[in-house]
């Protein structure tokens, strides 16, 4: 499954941007500001209650976040932090989106169970990271075959293209109010570079398998 | 917006009213003579979603008994009566600051 049309209703985006508006703190990791949702607390049952029962059986919540992206990210893999666990799929939903520039997220065949990230070796440093491992190409094990330039040039211009070596797409979504974009936890993903830095936001839950 | 959870025991009466940041609730006949027991216990205000049981810290009640004739932060109700709830977005900001800093 790659997508849920109309997970959010409009009605819905409006609400997590909302909630964000209420909620006490919000991180700056230098790509985005970054609200947890604190879903687990008691007070957001109800509102858990309804996410869950959007999603297959199987699976359930780890993380909600809200994102209010200002610049492009970097490759990296929402996998487990420190303890390992059965890792199922990331569910990210536009809540705000512009009306004319266009976003899209790239998933590449690579994966890692672990949640790491090729931020500082693309050149974009500690921006982006909270708590997951920067690792290298060599530690990670990429090889040598160049990057697809057309996907380059249309989509990943904000980074090194010979950083990129080795790496190959899967799947390119286009972001779409409420439309929930799914994919392996494991697999690694990046934003495409985009222009309007202040328009765009999105709610990301990321499940495990029960 | 504003959801409230009644638990009701008995012969009082009640007209809702909720709208953005208030809350109206008019409970009545009660005979206090042939059902003195009876009460309704308020449990829970759901707002926006939102389960804030921290928003009976902003009600308020008239009743018609003189001894109790007002009540602040009610949740259990056994006198017929005017039961009020009115905040604001900073309030529901600071009860969230409040239980996640």
């Amino acid at each position: 499954m790659r997508k849920i049309v109309n997970f959010f209703t409009k009605e819905e985006c409006d609400w997590f941007k909302w909630y964000h508006s209420v909620l006490p703190e919000t991180r700056d990791n230098g790509q985005r500001l970054l609200t947890m949702t604190h879903y687990a607390q008691p007070f957001f049952g109800k509102k858990l209650q309804q996410l869950q029962g959007r999603l297959p059986s199987n699976e359930e919540i780890t993380t909600v976040n809200i994102n209010f992206d200002y610049s492009a990210g970097g490759i990296h893999s929402d996998g487990y932090i420190e303890v390992e666990e059965d890792i199922a799929n990331s569910y990210l939903i536009p809540i705000s989106v512009d009306n004319i520039d266009r976003y899209y997220t790239l998933i590449f065949d690579q994966t890692s169970h672990k949640a790491i990230t090729f931020n500082s070796a693309l050149g974009l440093g500690s921006k982006g990271i909270t708590t997951y491992k920067q690792v290298t190409r060599e530690e990670y094990g990429l090889e040598d075959t160049p990057f697809d330039k057309v996907v380059y040039d249309n989509y990943l211009k904000h980074l090194n293209y010979d950083a990129l070596r080795g790496l190959t797409v899967d799947y390119i979504h286009q972001w779409k109010l409420g439309d929930a974009m799914i994919w392996p936890r494991e697999n690694f993903h990046v934003s495409a570079n985009f222009k309007n830095k202040d328009a765009r936001a999105s709610v990301l839950i990321t499940t495990r398998y029960k | 917006m504003i959801e409230l959870e009644f638990e009701k025991n008995g012969s009082l009466q009640m007209n809702v009213t909720c709208n953005e940041y208030d809350a109206t609730v008019k409970f009545y006949g009660k005979n206090y003579n042939t059902n003195a027991d009876d009460y309704v216990i308020i449990n829970n205000i759901t707002y926006n979603d939102l389960i804030l049981p921290e928003l009976f810290e902003f009600t308020t009640m008239t009743t018609d008994n003189e001894e109790y004739k007002n009540l602040t932060n009610v949740n259990y109700v056994s006198f017929n009566g005017t039961w009020r709830l009115k905040f604001t977005e900073d309030d529901i900001k600071n009860v969230l600051r409040k239980k996640l800093t």
